[in-house]
């Protein structure tokens, strides 16, 4: 576990608003593997967390928020409920038959620009996926996805 | 379809022992035989009651709301296998499919936002999740459990309902109570919910009858005494704690609870007046051997009480810092 310094965080943030409109990360960032960043909301300090993680087996602490891929940020899909007062860019409306495709775990075949996208339907954030021009990649977790 | 096995005699002693009543006795038995319906807690986190409720009318599942519990939900309807779970409102996290008896635990406790809050027996975490909510992702919860299988579902869960304020370990728990008192790191709120013989969970699990046996109950006791214990010592003064199972036997829950008192008389039970279902008085006695009098304020959930499954909880305060008496604490 490693927490992220503020430059690295400012970094993060820029690259978020960039390409979501997110403005605030009123929280503490947690580094586990190369990729995977986590967010902490809890009140205690970087110290705390150090003595704890010296001392204990932490195998997880905070939400799984985003994943670095390249130099852009893919937001999860639990990510979505925290941020999703300030998400405002690349919101992508999708219809009732594509979303039911998204929970399945299917690519949609919807022509985009070449930017990660949160996929909107019925009022919902239901996920985040990488538009290659021609479709939107999926990342639903294999578990998560609704069986045929 | 239900596979059902017979009590054992001396399991069917014992619950006329513990409801005296002939007819209670019979209600008992006959609900084991029948499966619990089912229901849900909303996840406050991402929506509010009265959003979800909106939204799930288009199941036609009939529903009842509990009594000044908006958050939990009963489903009346009979559904098909896996339907609950089948929802995009389950998998974008709105609601957690739980038993109400094991949401009883956190109900009482209360944990507030700014606690630091212990669960030990974490996974697979209903009883997490839910405090998370109470405490609106703030403070922190340590979410302890064994086994790295039984810590991915806690993970899983935990990341579907967005939960930010945790921090998921793996230890035996009477270990990582040692790594914690060394660390000299103390809890506001704990909640001990403890490896039990499951009588609670028969309507479920009817194999807890099969599997049913007196010296499987004096081993779990064994053991729920030293997880009591250590749960104990890790409370900051004035800190509370939840002593749970889902079990009736008294070998595992009035008598830790009593070995706990016996040996730290700076521990002390505290009333638990706030749950919205039927709830029976602590025993006091069991075996002809007298119990500590404020045990009555642990709670007996039975499940032919309220058509859902068996419970007990027993919710303990640190009055002080005074050390446990020496030399009474073996086990």
């Amino acid at each position: 576990m490693k927490t992220l310094y503020s430059s690295d965080k400012k970094k993060i943030l820029r690259q978020l608003e960039e390409q979501y409109g997110i403005k605030k990360l009123p929280y503490l960032l947690l580094q586990f593997g190369k990729e995977k960043i986590r967010l902490y909301s809890g009140n205690l300090s970087t110290d705390e967390l150090f003595k704890l993680d010296k001392t204990l087996r932490i195998e997880t602490a905070g939400l799984y928020t985003f994943k670095k891929q390249n130099e852009e940020i893919r937001l999860t899909i639990d990510a979505l409920s925290p941020f999703k007062n300030q998400i405002t860019q690349n919101i992508l409306e999708i219809n009732d038959k594509q979303a039911l495709e998204w929970f399945k775990g299917n690519d949609l075949d919807i022509k985009s620009d070449r930017n990660f996208k949160v996929l909107k339907n019925q009022g919902d954030l239901i996920g985040c996926g990488k538009s290659t021009e021609e479709r939107i990649t999926n990342f639903m977790p294999k578990e998560r996805r609704i069986k045929n | 379809m239900k596979t059902n096995y017979e009590p054992k005699e001396k399991f069917v002693e014992r619950m006329n022992i513990l409801l005296k009543d002939k007819e209670d006795v019979k209600k008992f038995f006959e609900t084991a035989k029948t499966l619990p319906k089912k229901s849900i807690r909303i996840n406050t986190l991402k929506i509010t009651p009265k959003e979800l409720i909106q939204r799930i009318k288009k199941y036609d599942w009939k529903i009842t709301q509990i009594k000044d519990n908006p958050e939990i939900i009963r489903i009346e309807s009979q559904l098909k296998p896996g339907e609950i779970g089948k929802t995009r409102e389950h998998i974008l996290g709105y609601y957690y499919v739980q038993e109400i008896t094991s949401m009883m635990p956190i109900l009482a406790l209360q944990p507030k936002p700014n606690d630091i809050f212990l669960d030990l027996c974490a996974s697979p975490g209903s009883k997490t999740t839910q405090a998370a909510a109470l405490m609106e992702n703030k403070g922190t919860i340590i979410a302890n459990d064994l086994s790295i299988g039984r810590i991915a579902i806690l993970s899983a869960n935990l990341q579907r309902l967005s939960v930010t304020n945790t921090i998921v370990t793996r230890h035996p728990g009477t270990e990582l109570f040692t790594k914690l008192i060394k660390l000299n790191f103390k809890f506001d709120k704990i909640l001990v919910d403890a490896p039990c013989s499951g009588e609670g969970n028969c309507r479920i699990s009817p194999r807890t009858f099969l599997e049913w046996s007196e010296s499987l109950l004096k081993g779990l006791s064994r053991k729920q005494k030293k997880l009591i214990q250590a749960g104990f010592d890790l409370l900051n003064k004035d800190g509370e704690m939840i002593y749970s199972t889902c079990t009736h036997a008294p070998e595992e829950n009035e008598e830790v609870v009593n070995h706990l008192l016996e040996n730290n008389p700076n521990a002390e039970i505290l009333p638990i007046t706030n749950l919205p279902i039927k709830t029976r008085e602590g025993i006091t006695e069991w075996n002809n051997k007298p119990l500590n009098p404020s045990l009555k304020n642990a709670k007996r959930i039975y499940h032919h009480d309220n058509d859902m499954e068996g419970f007990f909880l027993c919710k303990i305060k640190k009055t002080s810092e005074e050390t446990k008496k020496t030399g009474e604490n073996s086990i």
